[in-house]
């Protein structure tokens, strides 16, 4: 025997290995490659933040060249100016004027189109709304949605416009289960503590305080004023829920997806009356439909933005960038800087609406009132569009207006052709939301705003291929939307503290409306907080 | 040259994996239960591999030439396994035995592989180097294949491409073989023109691929097809046996010529038959013409519109020759005109008015096919109803699915239509329901037109009666947001066919 040698050397089976990886990958990327696909078109999009900051810089705006006159100036084109505006007209008041900063009004509920369908950029669906809500239910059967509605018996809703079954999925363990509540593979215990909240909530729902009111209103200034219940915003709903012993990690999971999806804020960051307001406030009766069911369109509440937007046509002055509110002998002056043409005008109003958020609106103002918020905690939040050639589909039950995964950081997505008529099986459209709650508001938002496009996008798909293997294959288009202040979160203490109250007790003749006034950013906070100021605006105009 | 023998080893052990684990997912596709069908194609495979291997110590001469002839056998077989059970699983009595004796004689191929190739290389080696060298290449090819099998041949290439892939990858080392050996080989020429023969045959059918996948669906139906197509919305696929022609939509029966006047004399005649003042009629969906047919018996009617989504569909029934018989031409006629569009989509834009509408749709089987149910597209249809107009509904079988069957009318009144419901028997589906529904009263027609093979007066009137295995049930109307049909409809056939 010669010299014990190893019969194949390290060299050649790490070439062997090398080969063998090397084929593997070269045979997936020709795989890959070969039937190349057309480029994926995408875009990186958002609200002019370069506009709005030009407040912050402290810079000086041009002088004034003209002078308007208006009775009512309403500044801000999301759902409160726009709802303020349609109260206005509708009590025969038609001098007034929208000033918005964006190119296209809707705020929040602003909305895209592209060549397979309209999709939503942020807001997508409005509940129905409260038997009380008598304002909103006016609006609904002004714009179609309602056709029978007496005020007396439930009222009859356009069939077409209510979300159509199936509405929600979750996906949770490698299988699609129907609604958003995790109900398949629970312990005992699990379904126990979702029994005990459901039933708590339940109790809650139908409970008035000392002052009659319901607890939980909508709009929520309309809740009761029982100490009792408002004790809830003073701790946060993840504290309370420990405090009750609510431990399941389903359940927690649950909630937490309600609070990120209403507030943009985790269990801890939401305070505990708003986390029970979201499951307690809703009281709807329809003719037609569930009490919990939802209206929506495939431009999400883009549609709503649309008709208010046909009623107010004439009133609308988009690309303006109103930079000083000033209270004057005579009324309120205005100065507004057209973003177009870099003029500035000062528009002289009998009475002002001011329909941004607080921390504009406190630097806009000369006379702010004392003590009301200036700093609003804000999430940032990401929406992603992204167009596909054929819908997605799955283990378990079919394709939703809604789907959500249990495992991912995202809230899902509502895929923006299921109000569609008849036959579809063609391209479509999802709307990915994604709040960014691993970090303070302020930490992320800057961090947000420094990732590229394709940083988005790469998160956004690989999330995506989590619950839909392939769907990277058939995306078309992906176009990103970044809101940097993206809504209000209902912190412990911000919805019944002082602060607030200085805003809605506020009196004269510049009222502020925004969901930054009731801490929670859904359509009918908006909607009430425009219709407050309207009213309150209504008693300085005297159109001439 | 030594190299060139193990790349060979590499490349067969891959093939022969991939041969293995085609015959194992095809056998869990077709027969279902992956582990038994894994764990039985992977037993009989070693085994096989075992008897090649005894067998080889019988091969004594012309070892290499003997290999050549082996490699290019396994490509052929491997590379056609798929491809012949897939489109043998119809045909053959007993699947388990053509998939099972696949299994075994690739596997006694693959068997002989190896210790033929040692006994190749012996003289190149020493022993203890040789088995080393052999079965490190075996392995390292083994695992290729594993890896590649699923993350990238199944997704992107389907089981009837991968085993024609690698079966041509495996007659390519065969021919690489004798070209390199060519001056050891007795008669390489004709080894050579047979592997490439073999060669020709695997990228052929590689090529072919698409289309035997398709031949072999077609021996899904139990008569000849004569006919199949695929369109946007549906698989079309006509079957033929004597003067018995079926149509399928996506592998659901739609009529058999046998009885279809059965279902389609029924759908027209007691409705429209009570409206001797109509002119105008509209079909929705029934893109086979058949109802048309029906509707033509009608000298008052002057204009049938019969909207369906597929064009393939309606042009078959209007230019092919056997299926224009069975509509009696009547999608020619001057009378008809045929729009391709979306029913409901049409319908919110039209302002056309019509006497009677037939609805012909598939069963509401998704949610899809569940809006063309609703309450909304009844009200639509409403408002295209000409004052005293009615409406037919074919609303599935009351007898299997007598949810879904009230559900229907429940949702014709819902949308604020009288209703009257009748059955009749068609043999090719069972007891079957309808709906006449209409903004007035609805009554029986009092005469009906001639020609009639099915319906006649003196019967008629049975056919209303609904007898207790049959008789109205307590339902929830079918709503956009509730899709309430589609749930009955699931459970109550689910439940038929289990």
């Amino acid at each position: 025997m010669g010299r014990l040698q190893p019969v194949i050397s390290r060299r050649e089976l790490l070439k062997g290995l090398l080969a063998v990886g090397a084929g593997a990958i070269g045979t997936a990327l020709g795989v890959q490659w070969w039937p190349r696909q057309r480029p994926i078109e995408a875009q990186l999009k958002g609200p002019s933040a370069d506009r709005g900051h030009r407040l912050r810089t402290g810079e000086s705006f041009p002088p004034p060249t003209r002078t308007r006159s208006v009775a009512v100036a309403i500044v801000g084109g999301g759902v409160a100016g726009l709802s303020a505006g349609w109260w206005l007209q509708r009590q025969g008041l038609t001098d007034l004027e929208i000033l918005e900063l964006e190119p296209e009004v809707g705020g929040n509920s602003r909305s895209g189109r592209n060549a397979v369908s309209a999709y939503p950029l942020g807001a997508h669906y409005l509940p129905l709304p409260n038997p009380d809500n008598a304002p909103l239910l006016t609006l609904l059967a002004e714009l179609g949605v309602i056709t029978v509605y007496d005020g007396v018996h439930p009222p009859v809703y356009r069939e077409e416009y209510l979300c159509h079954e199936p509405d929600e999925r979750l996906y949770r363990n490698g299988i699609w289960q129907s609604g958003l509540v995790p109900r398949l593979g629970l312990t005992a215990a699990e379904k126990e503590q979702f029994a005990r909240f459901f039933g708590f909530v339940e109790s809650l729902r139908h409970t008035r305080g000392n002052d009659g009111k319901y607890v939980f209103g909508i709009p929520l200034d309309s809740s009761s004023t029982d100490p009792q219940y408002r004790a809830y915003d003073s701790i946060s709903f993840g504290q309370w829920l420990t405090d009750q012993g609510y431990t399941a990690p389903a359940l927690l999971w649950y909630l937490e997806y309600c609070c990120r999806d209403d507030y943009g804020a985790t269990l801890a960051d939401t305070s505990a009356w708003a986390g029970l307001h979201y499951h307690a406030s809703r009281r709807a009766q329809a003719a037609n439909a569930d009490p919990d069911t939802v209206l929506t369109w495939p431009q999400g509440n883009g549609w709503l933005i649309e008709r208010l937007e046909e009623r107010l046509s004439g009133y609308l002055s988009p690309n303006q960038l109103v930079h000083s509110v000033a209270q004057t002998a005579g009324g309120v002056e205005l100065l507004c800087l057209d973003c177009i043409t870099q003029e500035t005008v000062r528009i002289l109003a009998q009475a002002a609406i001011v329909a941004v958020p607080l921390s504009v609106a406190c630097r806009i103002c000369t006379n702010y009132p004392a003590g009301a918020p200036r700093q609003v905690r804000q999430t940032p939040w990401f929406v992603a569009n992204v167009t596909i050639s054929r819908a997605p589909q799955g283990a378990g039950e079919p394709l939703a207006w809604d789907n959500v995964s249990y495992h991912s950081p995202s809230l899902g997505y509502v895929v923006a052709t299921h109000q569609t008529l008849g036959q579809y099986a063609g391209p479509t459209v999802l709307t990915y939301y994604l709040p960014l709650t691993e970090q303070p508001p302020t930490t992320v938002r800057a961090w947000a705003q420094a990732q590229p496009l394709a940083y988005w996008q790469a998160r956004v798909l690989t999330d995506l291929e989590q619950i839909h293997p392939g769907i990277g294959q058939t995306v078309t288009a992906f176009e990103g939307w970044l809101w940097g202040h993206g809504m209000v979160s209902p912190t412990p203490g911000y919805i019944w503290g002082p602060e607030r109250q200085v805003l809605i007790r506020h009196t004269g003749s510049i009222q502020f409306a925004h969901t930054d006034c009731s801490g929670i950013s859904i359509f009918e906070e908006g909607f009430a907080q425009g219709l407050r100021a309207a009213q309150h605006v209504m008693r300085y105009a005297n159109p001439a | 040259m030594p190299i060139l023998l193990l790349v060979t080893v590499f490349v067969i052990a891959t093939c022969g994996l991939v041969y293995e684990l085609v015959a194992g997912a095809l056998a869990s596709y077709l027969l279902g239960d992956s582990v038994t069908q894994f764990s039985t194609v992977i037993g009989v495979y070693l085994f096989a591999m075992g008897v090649g291997s005894y067998l080889s110590q019988f091969v004594k001469h012309q070892v290499l030439s003997v290999f050549i002839r082996i490699e290019l056998l396994i490509g052929l077989v491997g590379g056609c396994s798929a491809a012949s059970m897939f489109l043998l699983f119809e045909v053959v009595s007993s699947f388990r035995v053509l998939l099972y004796g696949e299994v075994l004689l690739i596997g006694t191929l693959v068997g002989l592989e190896i210790p033929l190739l040692m006994r190749i290389l012996r003289d190149r080696y020493t022993f203890d180097e040789l088995i080393a060298r052999v079965f490190t290449f075996d392995y390292i090819g083994a695992l290729l294949a594993s890896l590649l099998f699923p993350l990238v041949l199944v997704p992107y290439l389907g089981l009837m491409q991968t085993g024609f892939l690698f079966g041509a990858i495996n007659v390519a080392v065969g021919v690489g073989v004798v070209l390199v050996f060519w001056r050891q080989l007795p008669r390489p020429r004709s080894l050579l023109w047979l592997g490439l023969v073999c060669f020709a045959v695997l990228l052929t059918g590689l090529a072919l691929s698409e289309r035997l996948l398709d031949w072999s669906e077609r021996q899904a139906y139990a008569e000849p097809v004569v006919l199949a197509r695929s369109t946007p919305y549906q698989r079309i696929v006509l079957t033929q046996s004597g003067a018995r022609v079926r149509l399928f939509l996506n592998g659901n029966l739609q009529f058999s010529s046998d009885d279809e006047y059965r279902y389609h004399e029924a759908l027209v005649h007691p409705g429209l038959a009570a409206l001797p003042q109509a002119q105008r009629v509209l079909v929705l969906g029934g893109g086979d013409g058949m109802a048309v047919r029906e509707v033509l018996r009608y000298p008052g009617v002057r204009e049938v519109v019969l909207v369906d989504l597929d064009s393939a569909m309606t042009g078959l029934f209007h230019h092919n020759r056997l299926l224009a018989d069975l509509n009696g031409g009547a999608l020619g006629s001057p009378r008809v005109r045929v729009v391709n569009a979306d029913a409901y989509q049409w319908l919110r834009t039209t302002d056309a008015r019509f006497d009677f509408v037939v609805c012909d749709f598939p069963d509401p089987s998704n949610f899809s096919l569940g809006k063309l149910y609703s309450t909304a597209f009844y009200r639509q249809l409403r408002r295209v109803l000409a004052p005293g107009g009615r409406l037919v509904v074919q609303s599935t079988s009351p007898f299997v699915a007598p949810k879904s069957f009230w559900c229907v009318v429940a949702t014709l009144q819902s949308a604020g239509l009288r209703t009257l419901p009748y059955h009749v028997h068609v043999p090719s589906f069972g007891e079957w329901g309808f709906v006449v529904a209409g903004t007035d009263s609805v009554d029986l027609p009092r005469q009906l037109p001639d020609g009639l093979r099915f319906l006649s007066l003196a019967t008629l009137p049975g056919y209303f009666d609904f007898p207790p295995d049959m008789a109205p049930v307590p339902v929830s109307v079918n709503r956009l947001n509730n899709q309430a049909l589609v749930h009955y409809f699931e459970r109550e056939w689910a439940a038929y066919s289990r």
